[in-house]
This record gives structure tokens, sequence and C-alpha cells, in this order.
């Protein structure tokens, strides 16, 4: 689906692509969204057990503001009361009897469609195309495309089929950061543990509930913490570009280049006189002046001009337009005649 | 994308509309002479047929009032009061300052103004910024038309406000350090001035630069000075130096150094500010050329550990500092030992300066003498030879009228509605 949304100028030449649906795919197209708004009821309500909480038991028939929550983690349904009566006190375990899932409230939502296989899927391949998120200038050629879509499929598929998911995941999570790294090299890989990613949708990530430090530690190892080769980016593609990260922006530069290099002097740090009879006071820096500031001003104004011989430039500057012309212009001759302004 | 001293002086104010060259200067001179004379001339007789006309009215309308004064005036229309300074109106052809007769009276007015300075105790920089002030302004300007006193003080006003910024102080303060002068005096011809200066405010003296050099020079004698262009090392320098200053010892230097310091900024702040330095030389030039007055020795000595002797800009440099060095010795102010009483040169005028002055009373611009009303009246619309429109005119008349009025109401005018 977003594949289609991705590139759909060049569905046509992607074989691959389409060979690799499946008739879970299939459904998932000709499905149509299920508008369920909680002022009018379901209008296919031929089998009651949707209408009827499955942990309450309470109807719809009798409450027909009722609506129906689902949560990523297990895609059981339950009502919204019920919601709000078992998880308002932090995440709890899923009340559906053999599901021991631990669900947060925050994460429970109103399911897009009716069927939630769909719902389920529709999720995982969001998930992996936030990852995947190659196109196709990426690549070199088409084919090497169309092999990577065909990877991102496996990869889906996996997932939806529950193979394999934990080295998926993990795999999944070394590309993200792979990615991030090499567009922006100063973003530290940091191996921290820094608690299960309650962003992902896998199976096995799981909300660790409010225990003590020693349990999520052992937790941490028994999850396969296992040490990852630093250059491990979670999968390889062949003929895939490498990503240019942005040029670093220079330093701004107030004086635009330019630099002032004196002919007859050259200032130094220090010079022993008594002119500048405050040098000692350091009130007198407190604004930032400096010294060497005081001597290069005077240098500048000893020397500023040396070499500017008026008679050579205003002969080279006939048709002056930066001097004469503009003295002419501004009223060179108008100014004795201004105060006939009055 | 390297700029050296002399681009960075490229950039400022004095060099791009304050320098000339001696022919540029002439002319522009002549060209403001001519001017100014044209106008005097036109406007002085414009006087004399007003007071014509008075004249005949006072005569025809005297009896009628039975005033019985003793010249005839008795409406007060001071017809037959005297032209200010009307000792050349006589009702013959006005005699105007050649351009010569002018550079005399500005040369003079910058005397009185460097007294002036001396008599405020001011800072050498002020006075100096408002003497460069005064000069820039007659370039553009005849003193037929601008009295000299009267731009003086607002020239230091102008010089002190630049100079000191905040701790100027306001004009009424300035004013009240000078002998019959109020505010009014200060600030009225203060737009006109600053106008004619073009908004360029910044004077690059050469004295500021002097204290560069002698940290060269110190550090030179001391022997600390970096290895000139020429591989000469730092001892050959002081040894060199030493014997420019025909001294032996560090000391003796030293003291030396400092009479030259003195010496060289005598000449600076009077002979430098009394000519046309400032407009033929660029401040560098003007500062080596009075070092070079003062201690010729040493100057020659410096500027080689400067500029090498080969170069082709040595001779151009060297030959432009002896021309400008002459130009400042010509002034009578310039001496080789600098006299107790520093002013004491300026004390009686040559005679032709002294006729210049004389002569400059009997072509003044009748139109320009009182700028305290001139200043008034710009602002209040006065108008001659029907300049604003009348109905414009009648307008805004109309509104002061009713906004005066408003004002004497018991509770002030009436509030500005919002929107």
């Amino acid at each position: 689906m977003s594949r289609v949304a991705r590139a759909p100028g060049a569905s046509t030449k992607r074989a691959v692509e389409d060979g690799g649906a499946s008739h879970l795919s299939h459904s998932l197209r000709s499905l149509s969204i299920q508008h369920q708004s909680p002022s009018k009821p379901a209008r296919a309500a031929a089998d009651s057990a949707s209408e009827i909480c499955p942990v309450c038991k309470s109807s719809r028939y009798l409450n027909p503001n009722m609506r129906f929550l689902v949560n990523p983690e297990c895609y059981h349904k339950m009502c919204e009361s019920c919601v709000d009566r078992i998880f308002s006190h932090g995440p709890a375990p899923c009340p559906i009897a053999g599901c021991k899932k631990t669900l947060r409230k925050a994460r429970f939502r109103m399911q897009t469609f009716e069927d939630l296989k769909v719902e389920r899927e529709v999720d995982i391949r969001r998930r992996v195309a936030k990852a995947m998120n190659k196109e196709e200038a990426d690549f070199e050629t088409l084919r090497d495309y169309n092999d990577y879509l065909e990877e991102v499929e496996e990869i889906t598929w996996n997932l939806i089929l529950k193979i394999d998911v934990e080295q998926t995941e993990r795999r999944l999570r070394r590309w993200e950061e792979a990615q991030k790294a090499e567009l922006n090299p100063n973003a530290v890989r940091r191996s921290v543990d820094n608690g299960p990613d309650i962003s992902t949708l896998s199976e096995t990530s799981h909300v660790i509930l409010k225990k003590g430090g020693t349990q999520r530690r052992v937790q941490g190892a028994s999850l396969g913490n296992t040490p990852i080769p630093e250059d491990d980016t979670g999968f390889s593609f062949r003929g895939l570009k490498k990503r240019k990260a942005p040029e670093p922006e220079k330093a701004f530069d107030p004086t635009g280049g330019w630099s002032v290099e004196p002919l007859y002097y050259s200032v130094k740090e220090e010079y022993d006189h008594k002119f500048f009879a405050v040098k000692h006071e350091p009130k007198f820096y407190a604004f930032g002046y400096k010294a060497p500031e005081y001597y290069s001003h005077a240098l500048r104004d000893a020397f500023g001009g040396l070499g500017v011989f008026l008679e050579d430039d205003r002969a080279n500057e006939v048709i002056d337009f930066g001097t004469q012309a503009a003295a002419v212009a501004a009223g060179g001759g108008r100014d004795v005649e201004m105060n006939d302004v009055f | 994308m390297r700029l050296n001293e002399d681009d960075l002086y490229r950039q400022s104010t004095q060099y791009k509309h304050w320098s000339f060259t001696p022919s540029d200067l002439t002319r522009l001179r002549q060209k403001t002479n001519a001017h100014a004379a044209t106008q005097v001339k036109l406007h002085i007789a414009q006087d004399r047929v007003e007071r014509a006309k008075l004249a005949t009215l006072d005569v025809a309308s005297a009896p009628e009032s039975g005033a019985d004064t003793p010249n005839g005036n008795g409406a007060g229309t001071g017809a037959n009061t005297p032209v200010p300074g009307g000792a050349g109106d006589k009702g013959g052809e006005v005699d105007c300052l050649t351009t010569e007769e002018e550079n005399m009276v500005v040369d003079k007015f910058c005397e009185t103004a460097m007294k002036l300075g001396d008599f405020l105790k001011l800072q050498p920089d002020v006075t100096a910024t408002a003497i460069q002030f005064m000069r820039r302004f007659y370039l553009y300007n005849s003193p037929m038309t601008y009295d000299g006193t009267k731009i003086s003080k607002t020239a230091f006003f102008l010089a002190l406000k630049l100079e000191l910024g905040t701790r100027a102080g306001s004009a009424s303060d300035f004013a009240s350090r000078l002998p019959k002068t109020s505010r009014d005096d200060i600030v009225a011809p203060e737009y006109t001035i600053v106008q004619a200066l073009r908004f360029n405010f910044e004077v690059r003296h050469p004295f500021r630069g002097l204290k560069g050099v002698h940290l060269e020079l110190e550090d030179m004698i001391r022997g600390n000075y970096a290895v000139a262009h020429d591989g000469r090392t730092p001892a050959e320098l002081r040894g060199e130096a030493l014997q420019a200053l025909e001294v032996a010892e560090e000391e003796e230097a030293a003291t030396k150094l400092g009479n030259i310091y003195a010496h060289t900024k005598d000449i600076l702040t009077m002979a430098a500010q009394l000519t046309d330095a400032y407009f033929l030389y660029t401040p560098s030039q003007i500062l080596l050329a009075a070092h070079l007055l003062a201690s010729p020795a040493l100057t020659t000595f410096y500027l080689a550990t400067k500029i090498p002797s080969s170069s082709p800009a040595s001779t151009k440099i060297l030959s432009t500092l002896q021309s400008c060095a002459d130009l400042l010795s010509s002034h009578r102010s310039y001496s080789k030992n600098p006299a107790q009483h520093k002013l004491a040169w300026a004390d009686g005028d040559p005679p032709a300066t002294k006729k210049a002055m004389k002569k400059l009373r009997g072509c003044k611009d009748p139109t320009t003498q009182d700028l305290v009303a001139l200043n008034a009246g710009k602002k209040r619309d006065v108008v001659r030879d029907g300049t604003l429109e009348e109905g414009k005119a009648k307008r805004r008349k109309l509104n002061r009228e009713t906004a005066e009025k408003e004002n004497d109401a018991f509770w002030g005018p009436e509030l500005k509605k919002e929107g």
C-alpha cells in the first residue's frame, strides 16, 4: 500500500513487488475503511458479539455511546469504560483470558479497519515503511531498487507472520540508527539500554511494569542484549548510494572575507610608554577594550593615507562618479545658494 | 580581499569630499566667491530700494502722525538706521571681497576661533575640529554671507558634541560660557553649518597618529623594535635612532623625544589648522611633515625604516612631505622654538588682513545677518519672493493661530480623538 504511494509512476515496472502480495494484501486493498462514530451505531451489526464488550459484557444496546478500543500490543477489543477502569492506574495485564501482554492506556485507540488482522498488517507496514524509506533515486539501478523492495516485503511478511520477529526487529532498529548516523555523524550512537522501545509494534517489546531495577537489568540481559558489531547496519542493500551529509555551515565572517594588512607597521602586544596611562587598570578593560586596539588605532592614524597622493588620485578620477560627480549632484554648486531657502 | 592603511583612508569622507588638488581648491573658492558676490550685490540693491521706499513713506506720513522726532522716523520703520556694519554703504557700487581677501578673512576667523578655544579651555581636538568645520563651511559659503563670529560659536558647539559626546552639555550651557550669547545664537546656524558640511562630521586629525609614531620611536630607542624591512637588527636601529637624536643615553633621548613630540603637536594644532593642509594632504602626510619640521634627522631615519629608499614611492612620499612641510612652515604661527605664550603670534594682524576685514564690513549680505530671525522665520514659514504657495501659507497661519488660541484656553487645548 505504502509502496504504491511512494512511487506511483514506476509501479508498472515493478513485477517483483506485486508478486509478493498475498490473500491478506488483496483483502486489504478491497477493504473499505470503517466509519465508526459514537453517535451512529455500526450499520453492519450482524454479529452481536461485536456489540458486547468481552470484558464487562455490557452491550451497545444499553449504552449507545459505547466505544470499542484496541491496543496494538495484542489487538484485543474492549470498551472504553473497561480501559478506563483497568488501565487508569498504570500498565496492567490484558484482561482477556490467555493473553499475558502488559498494556498501557495511552496506546489504546479506535480501530480503523473492521478486520483486526488488517489493522495489524497496516500498523506493521507503517512501521517498516518508516524505517525503510529509500527511493528509487537512492539506488544505482532499477534492479537494485526492486531487490530492495522485495527485501522490504520479506521483512514485512516476517513480522506479519511472526517469523524471526525478535531478530528482524533488532535489525530494523540497527538500520534506523545507522541511517540516522549517516545523516548526522555528530549524533553518536548510544548503546545505553534506555528501556524497551514502546514505539515498536513487536510482540516482544514489553512494557515493563513498575518493578525493581534488578529485574529490569535481568530483563535487559535476557532480552538478548548481545553486543552487536559496530559496523552492523542491520541490513545491507546492493547498489544503495551512500547518503551525503549536508555541508557543515561555515563560520560567519562579519567582514565578508576582508582583512586589514598594514603596509608600514605591525602592532605589538605591548609597548613600553607613558601615553596610555590606564593600561594597567582593570576597570578600563571591563567592556572588552584592549590595549592593542589603542596601539593599532594610533598607528593606523599615523600611516593612514601616507601613500595617497591627491594629485594622482584626482587626475585619475576626472570623471569620477564616486566623488566629484556626487559632489556636483549633491549640490556642490548649490550649497552656496542654500541660504535662498529662507 | 586585503586592505592597507591607504585603502582604509580612501573610505573616509575626508578623502571623498574634503580633499582637493590645489587647482580644484582655487576653482571651488572662485566659484563660491563669484556666486556670493552676485548674491550680495543683488540683496544690497534690494535692500536699498526697500529703504528708499520706507523713507519716502516716512516723509509722507510724518506730518500726519504729528510726530516731531528729530530724524523723522516716528513710525519706527528703521529705514534710516544704517545697514549692519554699513561703513561701505554709500550708495555706490558694492565692493565685494576677492577670493584672496576671503581667504585672509577666513584665516582670521579661524585664528579668532583658536583664541576662543583657548579662552574656553577646550581640548586641542575640539578646537581643531571646530576650525576644520569652519574651513569646510567657508569652502562652500562666503564670509560675506555668513559672519565668522556667529558661525564659529556654533562650529565649536558641534565640535564639542562630536568630540565629547554626551559630556558636551546643552546649547544653553555652552552659551552661558560665552559672553553676550544666547542659546538661540548657538542653535540658529546649526542646520546651515551641518548642511554645508554635508553631514560629514568625521575629521581625521593628524595629531591622532602622533602617539603611534612615538610609540614606535620609543620602542626603537629602547632597542625593542622588530627587525626593519632591510634586515637591520633592533640594536642597530637603536644606535641609529640615538645618532639621529644626537644623544648617547636613553634618558636624554626620551627627553628629547618629548620635546619633539610637543613641538610637532604645536605645529599640528596651529599651523596645520590655519593653512589648507587638511584639504591638500592626508593626515599621515601632515603628521610626518610636521615631524620633519620638528626633527628632520629623526624623521628621515624613521621613514627609512618604513619605506625602502630604493622604492619609487619613497621619493614621491618624501617630496610630498617636503611640500607639506613648506606649507606648514610658511604660516606665521610656525616657529622653531615654541614661545611661552603659544598664541602670541596672533595678536597683531598683517595689514592685508586688516584691510580685508575692514572691507568685509561694507559687503555683508543684508539678508543673512540675523541668523536667529532667519531660523525662526524658516520654522514659521516666513516667505520671500512667494516661494511658498499663498494658500498653503494661509492655511498654516490659520492652523497656528487656532493652536495658539487653544493653548491659551484655561484647560489647554482639546485632546485629540483617537483614530
